[in-house]
């Protein structure tokens, strides 16, 4: 009945949470199992349009098609978080997360690309802690959860500038546009380090709560908990670039290119990847009278915006057409659930 | 035939897909007949979960649409009604009264007119899944005097004082962080509980955008306790936090906002140790909105009680 006194520690409390999925293979076989009785299994996406136009992976022994467990979709929840994980920790530290909380199976790979921010703002800086701090718990809770079925973090660039994944989905990028003479680089200053956290903490939050509406029941209460950390660390990102974005268009300052409309833009290049619904939103605009929020992603009825897997991975690798790999993740994601879709618009 | 918000996102795109889905779920082709267009549809599912969180979503928007909008910013008679057709009307919540944003507060009001807006539309879509099975909305005091008696309670004031929720932004903030935390708890322990698929997809995006809400009214606190020098106020939703706490019983069901640790780690998100949301049961939610430990049926900001199927706190 106490207050959580801290984000992290508190080694009793955690030591009371289930292992939802056992620490044996005989366990995932299991859960396997029961999949086949799931009412969603709809093969090769969840609860997507099957694309009309035939994928062409770009790695190897891709299937086409999926039926994912729970197990699967930690597994997806997962590989998400150790991308977030990476690039605060680096912004933060300039290092990595520990070696223990990035093994298992599948290909591993180690973290490229990035350097650390110099943070002047002590309020940010304690807020960006306690992203890390939620961020790295879930991975250890996802980690006890998946037990013996915990898949490694795979290879992952989270490089800045010129060719870089930040670079490639920091605009829209029609074919007749001219081509940009600046790069996006998020660890120049505390406010690209914010607009790089909301682009990957947008992809995060979208797939995150539209999976954990589709675990099975037994898990389905703890899974759905675990997508309001998840939102409640996006409102804390957005929240922080929000209250600079209005404070600079209150006070504009010379040669400094409006937070909404960098927001904005780099909106626009996350969803040029991800199909032809809107997926993604500003963080509200504003000027020196008047200034109105979007902290909270909603459609036309309060509700999250949800990203499949599929056109959360399009973001990711950046690209339209279906590939297992690309821009973050140079060598693909490890689990079933790592081909994006076909999301051309 | 009710209307199935045929607008368009913030960025102008439609999402047909979505729209179709709830056509199916609020219209005629689960729930009726395309014919019977006044005709009120009375076979909702999870009806008793959708009626807890929309007596949740009575309170938060019309405290926050009044704080924002003053007078006439609260819930209009068509939502607040027993079902679809006013023949049980609601009762209109009348306390309350604009707060005043001054110059550079206009961040925080921005923001906590966006939350009130979406609570709005929240309103709106959860009265579409319930149609006839609406409870209407009883009596809500949002004045001054059950806040001041929360926060009495939880010591966050002296037994002498009391807190106007609409004399500052700050106050704004704190009254509406006591709203705002026990709605995100509640609507994390109900959606489990439901059996539509469609519904329970529904309301988990919901809820997951009000853990999102409760995340900004907290980092709205910490970032004004820091510039107004107000450390006060992390110790007020402190002993709020714990005061709900206790009153829920057993389990830990809320947060304090106080940064911990060196360096200093803020606490803006309501989360456990393992960094998912806290969850608190309806009763939960209503030993809190009640301010009684007990199993009581009224109290606190619900003079008279609620309408629904969970309409008692639990025994604690």
């Amino acid at each position: 009945m106490a207050i959580v006194t801290s984000p992290v520690g508190e080694a009793a409390s955690r030591r009371r949470f289930l292992h939802l999925f056992g620490s044996t293979a005989v366990t995932v076989g299991a859960l396997s199992a029961l999949s086949a009785c799931e009412s969603d299994g709809v093969v090769g996406a969840e609860r997507v349009p099957v694309p009309t136009s035939t994928p062409t992976p770009t790695g190897t022994g891709v299937p086409n098609g999926y039926t994912a467990t729970d197990a699967d979709r930690l597994n997806f929840m997962l590989q998400m978080h150790y991308l977030v994980a990476a690039y605060v920790q680096r912004g933060l530290t300039g290092g990595t997360i520990a070696a223990s909380l990035t093994g298992g199976a599948g290909t591993a790979g180690t973290v490229a690309g990035g350097r650390m921010v110099t943070f002047a703002d002590p309020v940010l800086l304690a807020s960006l802690r306690e992203v890390q701090g939620d961020v790295v718990n879930r991975i250890g809770f996802l980690r006890r959860s998946l037990g013996s079925a915990v898949l490694a973090q795979p290879a992952i660039n989270i490089a800045g500038g010129q060719g870089s994944p930040f670079q490639a989905i920091a605009r829209p990028n029609p074919a007749n546009a001219t081509p940009p003479t600046t790069f996006f680089d998020p660890y120049v200053s505390e406010n690209d380090f914010l607009l790089g956290a909301v682009a990957l903490s947008a992809i995060a939050k979208s797939a995150v709560v539209a999976l954990s509406a589709l675990m099975t029941e037994t898990s389905r209460a703890t899974l759905l908990r675990f997508a309001g950390g998840v939102s409640a660390t996006d409102a804390i990102i957005r929240n922080a670039l929000f209250v600079r974005a209005d404070a600079l268009a209150a006070t504009p300052v010379a040669g400094q290119e409006s937070l909404f409309n960098r927001a904005d833009v780099m909106r626009q290049g996350r969803d040029q990847y991800d199909g032809p619904t809107g997926l993604d939103q500003n963080l509200g605009a504003g000027d020196a009278t008047s200034v109105s929020a979007n902290i909270t992603m909603s459609d036309a009825q309060g509700l999250a915006l949800r990203r499949t897997p599929e056109r959360a991975l399009g973001v990711l690798y950046a690209s339209a057409a279906s590939v297992s790999a690309g821009a973050f993740f140079p060598a693909g994601i490890n689990g079933v659930i790592r081909q994006s879709g076909a999301n051309a618009v | 035939m009710i209307r199935i918000c045929p607008r368009k996102d913030r960025d102008g795109h439609e999402e047909p897909g979505r729209r179709a889905l709830f056509a199916l779920l609020a219209g005629a082709a689960i729930l009726g007949t395309a014919g019977a267009a006044r005709a009120q549809v009375s076979a909702s599912y999870d009806t008793a979960q959708l009626q807890f969180a929309l007596n949740l979503q009575y309170l938060v928007t019309n405290y926050l649409r009044v704080a924002i909008y003053g007078t006439g910013g609260q819930l209009p008679a068509q939502l607040i009604r027993g079902g679809e057709t006013g023949t049980a009307l609601g009762v209109s919540m009348t306390s309350g009264s604009q707060v005043a944003f001054l110059g550079q507060t206009r961040s925080i009001s921005a923001r906590l007119r966006e939350i009130g807006d979406e609570n709005l539309d929240r309103t709106t879509l959860l009265r579409s899944l319930l149609r006839a099975d609406s409870p209407a909305q009883k009596l809500i005091d949002l004045s001054p005097a059950p806040f001041t008696t929360m926060f009495r309670l939880a010591g966050a004031i002296g037994p002498g004082e009391t807190f106007d929720p609409y004399a500052s932004p700050i106050n704004c903030a704190l009254a509406a962080n006591c709203l705002i935390d026990v709605q995100a708890g509640a609507l994390l322990s109900l959606v489990p509980t439901m059996t539509n698929d469609l519904a329970r997809d529904t309301i988990a995006a919901l809820a997951a955008n009000v853990c999102s809400d409760a995340a900004t009214v907290r980092a709205i606190i910490y970032v004004q306790s820091q510039v107004q020098a107000r450390p006060d106020a992390l110790i007020m939703v402190d002993r709020l936090a714990a005061w709900r706490d206790q009153i829920s019983g057993a389990g830990v069901t809320d947060r304090g906002l106080s940064p911990v640790g060196s360096p200093s780690v803020s606490r803006l998100a309501l989360v456990d140790a393992d960094g998912l949301a806290l969850a608190r049961t309806p009763a939960q939610a209503l030993n809190v909105l009640f301010m009684d430990a007990g199993a009581v049926t009224q109290g606190g900001f619900f003079p008279t009680g609620i309408n629904g199927t969970t309409v008692r706190s639990a025994a604690n």
